[in-house]
C-alpha cells in the first residue's frame, strides 16, 4: 500500500508535445513546470492561455538564464520580466538554477557550474535577495549538472549548496539525476552526496534521464540530456529522499526530448510515486 | 442641428460611423456579459471539448474514429458495423454505447446522425458546456436577444426615419444607405448568432494555443493507438485528415467529414432541440464571426477541407 504524505505531488515539466498527455490525465498529474523564458515575449492571448492553463492545474515556473550563482549582479530587466510573468500567470511558486549563464558581457547559453567559493555563495544570495526584491518572492533554486570540476573551487558541491540556502533562506529544487552524474561522473557515492545536502529545505525535486558520453582521456561521463528514462539509480535516491525527508515532496519529470508515448510517461510518473512512497513508508516504519 | 436635414452622403457617412459604433457596443456589451476566467475544462471528457469546437457532427466524427480504431466498428461498403460480437464486450462511455448498438444493425452516416439516443446524449454535452457558461443558455440567449434587438433598432431605426424624409421629399437615392442599413444588420446578426459564448471561444481558443507547437492536425486515429491523449488532441484540434493505411480510412472521412452526408449541416446534427445556436453547422465548426478557427493551420479541424 502507498503511503506517501499529503503534501506530496507528481508532474511533468510543461511541453507542448506534452499538453494534451497532460490535460487528459489530470486525475494522475497533479502539477506542471513551465519553463519561465519561454514565455517573456507573450502577448495577451498567449498569456490567457496560460492562465486557463493554471486554472486546470497548478502551475510553477521555472527559470534557465537568469544565471543567479555568480558574483555578478543578476540583470534587473530579467528579474523585472520575470515578475511580469509571475504577475500575469499567478503560478504557485518560481524556481531558478544555481548556475551562471554569461559573463564579461558574453552569453554562454548553458548552464554553468561556478566556482564554488565564499564569494559564489555571498553573490549568489545577493541575487537571490534582488530576486526576492523584484518579484516578491525567492525563488527555489536547483542544483546543477556539470561535467568539469568547477576550477578556483574551494567547497564541495553539497557544502557549497549548503551555503547558499541557509544564506538566502531559500528552498532547494533537488535535481535527482543531476546530483547523480555528478556523483558518478567525479567518483563520489550519490546516497553521501544526497545525505549532505540541506534536506530539510527540500521543496522540490527535478527527476530526468540521461546518457553515458566519452570524457577526456577515455573517462566517461553520465551527461544530463532529459530525452531518456529516469534511471532506476535516481529513484532509489528518491527513495531515501522520501526516508529523509518528512515534508511534502513536489516532483516533476523533465522531458525535453525523444518523447515516448505518453503511457510510458505515466509509468514513469507512477514509478516516482512508489519510489518516493516506500522512502516514507521505511521512515515511518 | 438636425442630423436628418443633412445632405445624403453626409448622412450616410454619419450614419456608417453610427452603426460602426453600434455593432462595436453591441460586441462589447456581449462579452462583458459572457467573459470571465476561463474556468476547470471538462478535459477527462474530450467529447465535451469536440462539442465546444464543432457541434454534434464533431463528437460523432470522433466517437466513430474511436471505436473503429478500437476495433469495436468496422466498415463494409458504406456501412458502420459491428467487429465486436454482441455481448463480448461494450464500449463504457455513453456516447459510444450508443453508436455500438445502433451499428449492431449495419448503419449508414445519416442513420448515426439521426438516431434518437445519440441526440439524447449530444444534447447532454450541450447542456453541460452551457452550466459551464461555454455555450450560450436560454438566459444568456434570452439578454443575447435583448442585446440585438436593441442594437437592431438602433441601427434600422434611424435609416428608416431618413429613408422615409427622402422620399417624401421626393429624392430616391437611398440605396446606398439601405445597403448600410443591411450590412451592419448583418453584422449584428453573426455576433447574435455566434454558437459559442465569449468564454468558450476564449477557451477552445486557448486550448490550441496551448497545443500550438504541434503545428498541424491530430494524428490520424486509424492507427490503433486511439489514447486518451489523442482523443483530446482530436478534439481539440481537429482528427488529421490524412487518411489511415486501412481501407475503412478513406470512407470514414469521406463519410463522415462530407456535409453532404448527413454531418455536415446543423439541420441534421443532434441535440439540435436544444437552442437555435445549437448544433453546428459546417461553417460554424471553424467558429463563428470567424475568431476561432487557425491556430497555425492546425486549428479548423471541422471544416473538413
Amino acid at each position: 500500500m502507498r503511503q506517501l504524505s499529503a503534501g506530496d505531488r507528481f508532474g511533468f515539466g510543461w511541453r507542448p508535445e506534452l499538453a494534451a498527455g497532460i490535460l487528459a490525465h489530470l486525475d494522475r498529474v497533479d502539477v506542471v513546470e513551465l519553463i519561465a523564458e519561454d514565455h517573456f515575449g507573450a502577448g495577451r492571448t498567449a498569456l490567457r492561455a496560460l492562465r486557463t492553463l493554471s486554472a486546470q492545474l497548478p502551475v510553477l515556473l521555472h527559470g534557465v538564464a537568469l544565471g543567479l550563482a555568480s558574483t555578478v549582479p543578476v540583470e534587473t530587466r530579467r528579474l523585472d520580466r520575470m515578475a511580469r510573468l509571475i504577475e500575469a500567470i499567478g503560478p504557485e511558486s518560481w524556481s531558478e538554477h544555481l548556475a551562471f549563464t554569461r559573463g564579461g558581457g558574453v552569453e554562454i547559453g548553458h548552464l554553468a557550474a561556478p566556482p564554488r567559493s565564499a564569494a559564489s555563495v555571498e553573490g549568489a544570495c545577493r541575487n537571490l535577495d534582488a530576486a526576492r526584491r523584484i518579484t516578491g518572492s525567492l525563488p527555489s533554486v536547483e542544483n546543477i549538472a556539470t561535467l568539469i570540476d568547477p576550477p578556483a573551487s574551494t567547497m564541495g558541491e553539497a557544502a557549497w549548496i549548503d551555503a547558499i540556502i541557509r544564506g538566502s533562506g531559500a528552498l532547494l529544487l533537488l535535481d535527482l539525476h543531476n546530483l547523480y552524474a555528478n556523483a558518478v561522473n567525479f567518483g563520489q557515492d550519490p546516497r553521501q552526496l544526497l545525505r549532505r545536502l540541506p534536506l530539510d529545505r527540500v521543496g522540490m525535486v527535478h527527476l530526468s534521464g540521461g546518457h553515458w558520453i566519452e570524457g577526456p582521456m577515455g573517462a566517461r561521463r553520465l551527461l544530463d540530456d532529459h530525452i531518456h528514462d529516469v534511471p532506476p539509480e535516481v529513484f532509489e535516491l528518491l527513495t531515501e529522499l522520501g526516508r529523509l525527508a518528512p515534508q511534502p515532496l513536489t516532483i516533476i519529470i523533465e522531458r525535453d526530448g525523444h518523447y515516448p508515448g505518453f503511457a510510458h510517461l505515466l509509468a514513469q510518473l507512477d514509478a516516482a510515486r512508489a519510489a518516493l512512497a516506500l522512502g516514507r513508508q521505511a521512515a515511518a516504519a | 442641428m438636425n442630423p436628418f436635414d443633412l445632405p445624403g452622403p453626409e448622412f450616410l457617412a454619419l450614419y456608417s460611423i453610427f452603426c460602426l459604433a453600434v455593432t462595436i457596443g453591441h460586441r462589447v456589451l456581449r462579452a462583458l456579459s459572457e467573459s470571465r476566467v476561463v474556468p476547470r475544462l471538462p478535459l477527462d471528457d474530450p467529447y465535451q471539448i469536440a462539442w465546444l469546437r464543432g457541434g454534434a457532427r464533431e463528437v460523432v466524427r470522433i466517437a466513430v474514429l474511436s471505436l473503429v480504431d478500437r476495433h469495436y466498428l468496422e466498415v463494409l461498403g458504406t456501412k458502420l458495423v459491428r467487429r465486436v460480437a454482441s455481448g463480448v464486450k461494450q464500449p463504457r462511455q455513453r456516447l459510444e454505447r450508443a453508436i455500438y448498438a445502433l451499428a449492431e444493425n449495419p448503419a449508414e452516416a445519416e442513420d448515426i446522425y439521426a438516431d434518437a439516443s445519440i441526440r439524447a446524449v449530444c444534447a447532454g454535452y450541450q447542456r453541460q458546456l452551457a452550466q459551464a457558461g461555454l455555450m450560450p443558455d436560454a438566459d444568456l440567449l434570452r439578454k443575447r436577444r435583448f442585446l440585438y434587438a436593441i442594437a437592431l433598432a438602433l441601427v434600422l431605426g434611424p435609416a428608416s426615419a431618413k429613408m422615409a424624409l427622402a422620399l417624401a421629399r421626393g429624392h430616391w437615392n437611398i440605396a446606398f444607405l439601405g445597403i448600410a442599413a443591411i450590412i451592419a444588420n448583418y453584422i449584428l446578426w453573426r455576433q447574435f448568432q455566434q454558437e459559442r459564448t465569449y468564454l468558450g471561444e476564449a477557451a477552445l481558443s486557448d486550448l490550441r494555443l496551448l497545443f500550438s507547437r504541434r503545428r498541424r492536425r491530430a494524428k490520424p486515429l486509424l492507427r490503433r493507438k486511439m489514447t486518451g491523449d489523442e482523443m483530446l488532441r482530436s478534439a481539440v484540434l481537429g482528427p488529421d485528415d490524412q487518411p489511415a493505411t486501412d481501407g475503412s480510412g478513406w470512407w470514414l472521412f469521406n463519410m463522415l467529414w462530407n456535409s453532404d452526408s448527413g454531418g455536415g449541416s446543423g439541420s441534421s446534427g443532434c441535440g439540435s432541440s436544444s437552442s437555435t445556436t445549437s448544433c453546428s453547422s459546417g461553417s460554424s465548426s471553424c467558429g463563428s464571426g470567424g475568431s476561432s478557427c487557425g491556430g497555425g493551420g492546425g486549428g479548423c479541424g471541422g471544416c473538413g477541407s
